[in-house]
């Protein structure tokens, strides 16, 4: 048998090895944010999420029929609330379906001389990169009337809470790519990514009440953390809360959430969770999808 | 009984192939390739090559082996036992290497939302590191050049498939890969797009495809394999195959050949 000889691949040479993966995930990267941008999911939410964050900067109509605009650190507190169930929403309902969706797609891409892991990782970023830039235009539309109508007062605080969210809606969309590596079609994975992200947002805190109730008299301790750190969703809404001053928004049950998370070890946990929550779940996607078959 | 006489007359075709075509070099070469899903035996033990400039066509029934078999020269689908060598790479081992001398076109394409002909050939030509007049060149040799601007979208199944087709010669591959390129195409469509494989033949470039057309098959492919059951059960050219079982013609070898083989699974 003879076998057609060829030169040596540019990715072979050490050299170009890192510039040209880099590129290549750069590359993937760019054409899912844009294909991301000119789908319908994206603009929906993101005009979604515009009008809800405008929303809440107003205060509701007063006395004379005028809107009053609240300030920053309430508009926060208001909006986390919103951003924090929206953002993982869509983040995981965007990588679900563009990974568990695929079909023709990803085997035209896989058929390249490009690797796995960066067409995946690639994919992930661009799907990450639109999320935001969802996020950034309704904090920023929202910002920008709190600024001009009630100063700039706490907007510090504002601003971390709004990248303390959009960290959680890249979560999202971590695990959402991950259950489209799992799942293939994109239904099931759609539907597995909603399930997950209602028992994460809304079945998990009566789940964690009940845990407080049997294990420790319903008061914080290590197993408060330790819950916190299992969800970002809770762990980042605990944490804005500190950051925005939890012992004057919530009374004695906020000053005991700044006592565990405001000055020890629970705040870098709950961090660190948070840091894990946005890397664990590409990898093992990224491993995964290594080993699949198209 | 059956089997016997079946693989018989296929070493006997092989061989009288084998003396016609010469010692061209190999671009794909499956060495004992083996697939499972599971339980399921997608391909089993395949031992064939695809000789550089040559038209391969593999027919058979659904769910054969065909799709499989392309699939594994571009590591889209691994192998249980057995390799698969592209241009001297291993699929495997340099995945990367053999996919560059490679042009592919899916079964089922899908484009996203919103990106127009002119971006998503710019988009992949870049992947490839081709060159960038190859996008224009390409666009205006599917006849897609004057919709090169619109969303594809709204481009119909043959503009899609022509589409697919530019974006697999992106880079001047050494072969391409097709799976049942006509597929759901209407006439008009269909015969567009064998033009154009024609055209790509006469030019040189190697090509294996998979298709249910026979009546394409036999106007395109040098060489023809009939898989049944993950087998590839007869491998020659269409003259030879037909001669050999002293059939009228393809679609009575293709007929013989899978009554015969699945009657005996």
């Amino acid at each position: 048998m003879t076998i057609t000889n060829s030169v040596r691949p540019m990715w072979r040479d050490a050299r170009w090895a890192i510039p040209t993966l880099v590129g290549n995930c750069a590359l993937v990267t760019m054409h899912e944010l844009r294909a991301s941008l000119r789908g319908r999911l994206v603009p929906a939410f993101a005009a979604l999420f515009a009008v809800l964050a405008i929303g809440i900067s107003l205060a509701g109509l007063g006395a004379s029929g005028q809107l009053i605009v609240q300030g920053f650190t309430r508009t926060a507190v208001s909006l986390m609330t919103l951003a924090l169930y929206l953002l993982p929403l869509l983040g995981a309902i965007m990588g679900a379906a563009a990974i568990g969706g695929e079909d023709g797609g990803a085997e035209l891409l896989l058929a390249q001389p490009i690797g796995r892991a960066e067409a995946l990782l690639g994919r992930a970023a661009g799907i990450a990169a639109a999320l935001v830039i969802v996020a950034a235009v309704g904090f920023g539309a929202a910002g920008i009337i709190v600024a001009i109508a009630a100063g700039v007062d706490g907007a510090t605080g504002y601003a971390l809470v709004a990248l303390g969210a959009t960290a959680v809606g890249v979560v999202g969309v971590g695990v959402g790519v991950l259950v489209g590596v799992l799942v293939r079609r994109r239904t099931a994975a759609v539907a597995w990514a909603l399930a997950l992200w209602f028992g994460a947002a809304v079945l998990y805190d009566l789940a964690a009440i009940g845990v407080l109730q049997l294990v420790g008299d319903g008061q914080p301790g290590p197993w408060l953390v330790a819950l916190l750190a299992l969800n970002p969703i809770d762990g980042v809404r605990a944490l804005g809360l500190v950051g925005l001053g939890a012992d004057v928004l919530l009374g004695p049950t906020g000053a005991a959430l700044q006592r565990m998370l405001g000055a020890n070890a629970g705040m870098s946990i709950v961090l660190g969770s948070v840091a894990a929550w946005l890397v664990l779940p590409i990898l093992i996607a990224v491993r995964r999808y290594g080993q699949r078959d198209f | 009984m059956m089997t016997t006489m079946t693989a018989t007359r296929m070493t006997m075709i092989t061989g009288d192939d084998r003396s016609r075509c010469g010692d061209r070099a190999t671009m794909i070469s499956y060495r004992g390739y083996t697939k499972r899903f599971g339980t399921l035996l997608a391909v089993d033990a395949l031992n064939l090559d695809v000789r550089a400039g040559e038209t391969l066509a593999l027919i058979g029934p659904n769910g054969s082996g065909k799709t499989t078999t392309l699939k594994a020269a571009l590591g889209l689908v691994g192998a249980t036992t057995g390799r698969v060598v592209v241009g001297g790479h291993d699929v495997t081992a340099d995945g990367r290497h053999a996919r560059a001398r490679l042009g592919y076109l899916p079964q089922r394409l899908t484009f996203p939302e919103g990106c127009t002909a002119r971006e998503l050939l710019g988009f992949y030509a870049r992947v490839r590191r081709a060159w960038s007049g190859d996008v224009e060149r390409l666009l205006s040799r599917v006849a897609l050049g004057d919709v090169a601007d619109r969303v594809v979208d709204d481009f119909s199944g043959g503009m899609r498939q022509r589409l697919g087709l530019a974006i697999a010669l992106l880079g001047a591959p050494d072969a391409l890969v097709l799976d049942e390129p006509t597929a759901a195409l209407d006439p008009s469509g269909a015969l567009l797009l064998r033009d154009l494989l024609a055209e790509i033949r006469r030019e040189g470039t190697t090509v294996l495809l998979s298709s249910h057309d026979l009546a394409e098959v036999a106007a395109l492919a040098d060489r023809v394999g009939i898989f049944v059951a993950g087998r590839l059960a007869l491998l020659g050219p269409t003259p030879e195959l037909v001669r050999g079982l002293g059939a009228t013609g393809l679609e009575e070898t293709y007929r013989r050949i899978t009554a015969t083989t699945q009657l005996v699974a």
